[in-house]
């Protein structure tokens, strides 16, 4: 890092006022500036060549963004109207409750140890059309959120987040290394957008190695019975102490 | 472009917003967050607390500067909530953001680096300086604080970065 603190008198219109020009707003200052200033002109043509770029390319129209933003606000006004999130507010019992109506299924009669195991993918999925997954882990009141493999303590809470820039079906669970199946999304068609699963898990005071999988539902059934983590996300759970 | 009644904005509104801005907010995410996915949950959220401010938009003098505060905002909130330091580049990328004329690049990716150690006032001083290359009067006037309060944060943040950076280089 250099010693200099930034600029005293930086000559130059603020980052905000040059970008502003790219989109057309009126700034009779910052364009009288940029007409006179090399490096401001360089910097304003770059940045409309990648205005440019991201113009051509294929990307999702404006109105789905918008549908996905008013989503996120209806979600976001129900969570607070029913006033539990997984955050600092919800309570042991409204927990323990959520937990309880998790289904624990075993999985087909194949046995772990003869299935193929297939690599899991490594990092944040993309499904068809680039969207991603992560877990938010809550320990202690405090909330992490994670894409790689999950370090995971009793009394921690996890729910995954799941990002779409398309509708598609999903479903999301944890498959321990013994079979055992606890949903943390049940197969729903979800739209583009950024979605929290609708169930979370809480350990208790024992943690199984395991896997948290989203991805379409026949995909996850694939890797419950099978081990084949191909078309879905898999993230490792690794238990640790307290 | 929306008008000041106090209403919220409508989804054409809204489309058009994401139309004219949208690349340079989620660019703007992607800078800050180092994290493709992280900046399009920064983008949703601002955008949800756009909706709703319809008034304070249509009063803003650089409509774009006033959502990038927006922006910037939503992003703070992630990094605190991760408590985790982004050391690594998008994607294995090396850092090639571009660079506000005026603005020291590398003292700007190290302050990139170290965002999420920083505190709610540290933070927004060091995006208005080292992002967007706000002279230090401009930031004060901005932030309602006196020059030399912005002097003594930002020699606080570079410490601050120089000082995590020597131990996770």
């Amino acid at each position: 890092m250099t010693d200099s603190v930034p600029d005293l008198r930086n000559l130059h219109p603020t980052g905000a006022r040059l970008d502003a020009l790219v989109t057309g707003d009126a700034d009779a200052h910052a364009t009288a500036h940029v007409a006179s200033c090399a490096a401001c002109s360089a910097y304003v043509e770059q940045l409309r060549r990648e205005v440019d770029a991201f113009a051509a390319a294929p990307r999702p129209e404006p109105e789905a963004f918008v549908q996905a933003v008013n989503r996120r606000r209806a979600a976001d006004e129900a969570r607070r109207h029913r006033g539990r999130w997984l955050g600092a507010t919800t309570s042991a019992l409204a927990l323990a409750a959520c937990v309880a109506l998790f289904v624990h299924e075993r999985p087909p009669a194949l046995p772990v140890t003869e299935a193929p195991v297939a690599a899991p993918s490594v990092g944040p999925i993309r499904f068809k059309g680039g969207s991603q997954v992560a877990v938010v882990v809550e320990r202690h009141g405090t909330q992490s959120r994670e894409i790689g493999s999950l370090n995971i303590a009793p009394g921690d809470r996890i729910r995954v987040e799941i990002a779409l820039d398309h509708d598609d079906d999903i479903q999301a669970g944890v498959v321990a290394d013994d079979g055992t199946w606890v949903a943390l999304q049940p197969a729903a068609h979800l739209g583009a957008g950024t979605h929290f699963s609708e169930g979370a898990i809480a350990f208790d005071q024992r943690v199984d190695p395991g896997w948290v999988i989203v991805g379409p539902p026949d995909a996850v059934a694939r890797a419950r019975s099978t081990r084949d983590f191909s078309g879905v996300h898999a993230i490792r759970i690794h238990p640790v102490a307290p | 472009m929306p008008t000041d009644d106090g209403a919220d904005l409508t989804n054409a509104e809204l489309a058009e917003l994401y139309r004219r801005y949208g690349f340079l907010l989620r660019r703007r995410g992607r800078t800050l967050l180092r994290d493709e996915a992280l900046a399009e949950d920064a983008l949703q959220t601002a955008f949800v607390k756009i909706i709703e401010s319809r008034a304070a938009l249509a009063r803003a003098e650089n409509r774009l500067a006033w959502m990038y505060r927006v922006v910037d905002r939503c992003c703070f909130d992630l990094l605190r909530r991760r408590r985790v330091r982004r050391t690594e580049p998008i994607d294995g990328r090396a850092d090639t953001a571009l660079a506000v004329p005026g603005v020291d690049v590398e003292a700007r990716d190290a302050v990139l680096r170290v965002l999420g150690e920083l505190s709610d006032s540290e933070y927004e001083v060091a995006v208005l300086a080292y992002v967007d290359g706000t002279p230090q009067t401009e930031i004060a006037s901005t932030l309602g604080l006196s020059r030399p309060t912005i002097w003594k944060r930002l020699l606080a943040i570079r410490e601050r970065a120089a000082r995590l950076l020597e131990v996770t280089p």
